[in-house]
């Protein structure tokens, strides 16, 4: 799953978006294309499906400043807009191929598992 | 409405800001490349919590790798250096004060004064080590006249070590025996003897607050081979074995984020 962020400024990226869609149809697949606006809102209990841990857990993020996310006034419910959910999928992904590297370059050196 | 049994112990209210639990990584963790990775992960990825360092400590795990395994300093500082690299604003620089306070009350073990230096001094509240000689349990909360810690109560017979003949903790054999060795009586000793009173309130604050994982030898040793069980039966899969791994070491360290935060509470007050 292949997620593409767009906004005004960098209206070319959109290639992007149509060149995978021609890719994956000329190679015979059937695709699935969600478009959404980032101040489209999830619920902490859907941010929690969407990156894989419990609802508490988001609450948490959420108040360590870690997943941006806000409450309509006088509400107590936490609106998660999309766009933090992906800046946080990033910093992981990020994180995860830094430990990979990390890792590989290790192997490389030839350094024990244990 | 009226009349629920109420936990006296409420949970952390959304409006304070909890940053994941700070945590040290004790120089055993680190020698051992797969716990070192399997931490590393937890606490970039989904942000369990925040790993603090100090020179100090990759010192003498870097030195504790030249030692003991088959690997060049090249390798031992590219090995140690993921902390620095992955927590560039976490390092703790420790003062000689901040060695010295740790000393008497933390530690019996010279040389683990500074991985008590580097919790307190860092705000810790995670200590995730093989070595029992270092802080195990947390100290009741305190109550209104004054700071109770629970400071090094205990006096493993065999965690003392000479300065000059200190091997690193996770590699070191006999685990089980030593584990099986200590039993309810010794925990019952433990108790006991587990108040320092008129400690240094900073550090007995601190200590208080510092969640050290009991029984972690055997659980940290169990951990490890599972993980590296796991790793090796998928390699492809190594990520999601890690991460299946770090769903146990929920179970095996306590470190349920749940009691953790609930845990600040005592930093807070």
């Amino acid at each position: 799953m292949k997620t593409v962020r767009l906004d005004p400024d960098r209206r070319d990226r959109a290639v992007l978006v149509s060149n995978e869609i021609e890719r994956l149809l000329s190679e015979g697949k059937r695709i699935t294309v969600t478009v959404s606006e980032e101040r489209e809102f999830l619920s902490p209990r859907q941010a929690a499906d969407r990156l894989g841990f419990s609802r508490q857990h988001v609450v948490r993020l959420i108040a360590a400043g870690e997943l941006a996310a806000e409450k309509l006034p006088g509400s107590s419910y936490w609106l998660v807009p999309i766009g933090s959910i992906l800046e946080f999928e990033e910093r992981r992904e990020a994180a995860r191929a830094r430990t990979d590297a990390w890792s590989r370059s290790l192997d490389d050196l030839s350094a024990p598992l244990e | 409405m009226h009349g629920h049994a109420r936990s006296t112990i409420s949970a952390p209210r959304l409006s304070d800001s909890i940053a994941p639990p700070r945590a040290v990584i004790d120089s055993d963790v680190i020698f051992s490349r797969v716990l070192h990775d399997l931490f590393g992960r937890l606490a970039t990825g989904p942000r369990l919590f925040t790993l603090i360092w100090s020179e100090e400590l990759l010192a003498e795990a870097r030195s504790a790798l030249v030692r003991r395994k088959p690997v060049s300093v090249e390798v031992a500082d590219r090995w140690v250096g993921y902390l620095s690299s992955s927590f560039p604003e976490e390092r703790v620089d420790l003062a000689r004060d901040d060695l010295a306070a740790a000393a008497s009350p933390a530690t019996t073990d010279p040389d683990d004064a500074h991985v008590c230096a580097l919790a307190i001094a860092g705000r810790a509240e995670l200590l995730i080590t093989a070595d029992p000689g270092l802080p195990r349990r947390r100290a009741p909360a305190r109550r209104g006249n004054g700071p109770h810690a629970r400071c090094n109560p205990h006096q493993h017979p065999r965690s003392t070590r000479g300065s000059g003949a200190r091997s690193p903790r996770c590699a070191s054999r006999g685990v089980g025996r030593r584990t099986t060795g200590r039993g309810a009586s010794g925990r019952h000793q433990t108790r006991r003897r587990g108040h320092v009173r008129g400690a240094d309130t900073r550090i007995a604050g601190h200590l208080s607050a510092l969640r050290p994982v009991p029984d972690v030898r055997t659980r940290l040793w169990a951990l490890h081979w599972l993980t590296v069980v796991v790793a090796f039966a998928s390699t492809r899969r190594l990520i999601s074995g890690l991460l299946a791994a770090a769903s146990l070491a929920g179970k095996f360290f306590h470190v349920r984020t749940s009691d953790v935060f609930a845990s600040r509470r005592l930093l807070a007050g």
